[in-house]
């Protein structure tokens, strides 16, 4: 069975370009835009892992993990920015910078670690 | 105005054209990473006989991750993380920044010295003097002192530049300026050490 993502990225171009690229690895991915949209998509839908973009143009990615926390805490949650001072609160942080094998890698292994 | 009103002033200007510098670098960065992916699709899925009948598609397609991916590092290795900061009495801060603001403010009680937050005087005074100026725009004139922690109302829909300058500035800390729009207050909270 793949791994399911919930992407949470303002950015509709490199989300359309991530997804892509992830799928083509064999990943779902589910994109949104907004927190308010990934706990909406999160009540109707399953998701091994949660891809966070810190900066959501006035919303702040990381401020979901309280709630994923409480209501999912199978899932595991992984903090896109290069700045660790950003990714204390997740499982793993992963700069947009490196490779997307290694992303891919990250994603796997979050995803081994996941309850769901 | 004392050297260190000036300085306080001076450290939120700079937190500001920060954070306009860090907005183009986020921006720049999330470009560069879209043509990197970009060529990294195409190269995987281009057809064998594509790329016998023309050499350089994927030549071309391997420069074209490499390049993005140099222009990456570049914008990376210029937003450098900073290093530890000096332990800071959070009550003189909030004080020192509400006497920078550039509208009168009044705590809602007095400001106790302490707890101590892992986090320089400057920044949090600025930080403090950003979110007051940025709330002033909204008519409110007091705020309350936590535990590290400044509550101020935010009666407004928008954002505003300067609470997210208060944000960048204070989050290499562990810090976090937030808009509550549940409760209609905008928090400045920070980590005490241990």
């Amino acid at each position: 069975m793949s791994t399911r993502v919930l992407l949470v990225d303002d950015d509709v171009g490199a989300a359309v370009v991530l997804s892509a690229m992830l799928e083509l690895e064999g990943f779902e991915v589910r994109h949104v835009r907004t927190l308010a949209d990934a706990r909406a998509e999160l009540t109707a839908e399953r998701f091994d892992v949660a891809a966070l973009d810190c900066d959501l143009g006035g919303e702040w990615g990381p401020d979901l993990v309280p709630f994923l926390r409480e209501h999912h805490p199978e899932m595991r949650v992984l903090v896109l920015s290069g700045q660790a001072a950003d990714a204390d609160c997740g499982d793993a942080r992963f700069d947009k910078g490196r490779s997307p094998d290694e992303l891919f890698d990250t994603l796997r292994a979050l995803a081994s670690r996941s309850g769901a | 105005m004392t050297s260190r009103d000036a300085a306080i002033g001076a450290r939120a200007a700079e937190a500001i054209a920060s954070a306009k510098t860090s907005h183009l670098r986020h921006g720049l960065r999330n470009r560069l990473g879209s043509i990197r992916n970009a060529a990294f699709f195409l190269r995987r899925r281009a057809r064998p006989e594509w790329l016998e009948a023309e050499p350089r598609l994927a030549e071309f397609l391997d420069l074209i991750q490499a390049e993005a991916s140099a222009g990456e590092v570049l914008l990376a290795e210029a937003s450098a993380e900073r290093g530890a900061g000096e332990p800071t009495d959070f009550g003189s801060a909030v004080a020192a920044g509400a006497a920078t603001a550039e509208q009168e403010w009044t705590s809602a009680e007095p400001i106790a010295p302490g707890p101590v937050v892992a986090a320089p005087f400057l920044d949090v005074a600025s930080a403090v003097k950003l979110v007051l100026d940025a709330a002033a725009a909204l008519e409110t004139r007091s705020f309350s002192v936590g535990a590290a922690e400044l509550t101020v109302a935010w009666p407004g829909d928008g954002t505003d530049p300067r609470v997210e300058a208060a944000h960048r500035l204070l989050r290499a800390w562990g810090g976090r300026v937030a808009i509550d729009r549940e409760a209609h207050v905008v928090r400045l909270a920070l980590p005490v050490p241990a």
